[in-house]
């Protein structure tokens, strides 16, 4: 480890309690977030999401030149 | 058991199978699904795949039907995720906020980046899956405790991962 990772202190790493999110927190997001594309989850389609990603361009470097704008 | 950490570059790509690396991902959802493998994100990653989705659609290279079948299926894959599932999201906590400043000036990433790689330290990960050069070429100047950095975008990485998670 480098000598200036104060950061990554193991102490934190033992006492820091992580309540990740419960299943009624994230569907209760999810299908608040939903509404708002006026959809649900009834419509989820795996397949038909990935053949509509495929034609658009990449995803990752959409998510690239965002971070780039907000660095 | 093996506990990787999903940056949203990585979370997006099980959506997305055209991506490099999807693949691998693809293998790891299901280990995870099957009970092998522990995957932790950030609640921040889905903002940001949010917002990633929101581009495509204000540049119209999606359109209003396909967004709503885009998000609905995203909203049910989140919405299947849990506490105690082998996909848990971590929350935004303050004491992981204010923790995580020091990686800004120390490593020059953006509170973003540095958000997630403290959640990946946090969570107990072994593995930080990234596709992000910017990131990436910061991080790999560096060694870090507790996990290691992999590069989705390198094949070699992503077979040395493979490797290691006997995939």
């Amino acid at each position: 480890m480098n000598p200036d990772m104060y950061v990554f202190q193991g102490k934190e790493k033992k006492t820091m309690k992580i309540n990740y999110l419960t299943h009624e927190q994230l569907a209760h997001e999810m299908n608040e977030l939903l509404k708002h594309y006026k959809t649900d989850m009834s419509n989820a389609d795996l397949d038909k999401t990935r053949k509509i990603l495929r034609k658009t361009t990449s995803l990752n470097d959409e998510l690239s030149e965002m971070r780039e704008e907000n660095r | 058991m093996n506990i990787l950490y999903f940056d949203t570059s990585a979370v997006i790509k099980e959506f997305s199978p055209a991506e490099v690396g999807s693949d691998l991902i693809d293998k790891i959802t299901t280990r995870a699904r099957e009970g092998h493998l522990q995957i932790v994100s950030s609640v921040w990653a889905i903002n940001e795949a949010l917002a990633v989705i929101d581009r495509k659609f204000r540049k119209k290279e999606i359109t209003q039907p396909e967004i709503q079948t885009i998000m609905a299926t995203f909203g049910e894959r989140i919405a299947s995720s849990s506490e105690t599932s082998n996909f848990r999201y971590a929350p935004i906590d303050h004491n992981i906020v204010s923790n995580s400043r020091g990686l800004i000036d120390q490593v020059h990433i953006s509170p973003d980046d540095a958000l997630h790689l403290y959640t990946c330290w946090v969570c107990n990960c072994q593995y930080f899956l990234v596709h992000d050069k910017h990131i990436i070429s910061n991080l790999k100047l560096r060694q870090f405790p507790d996990f290691e950095i992999i590069n989705l975008g390198n094949e070699q990485e992503r077979d040395y991962l493979q490797y290691q998670l006997g995939l």
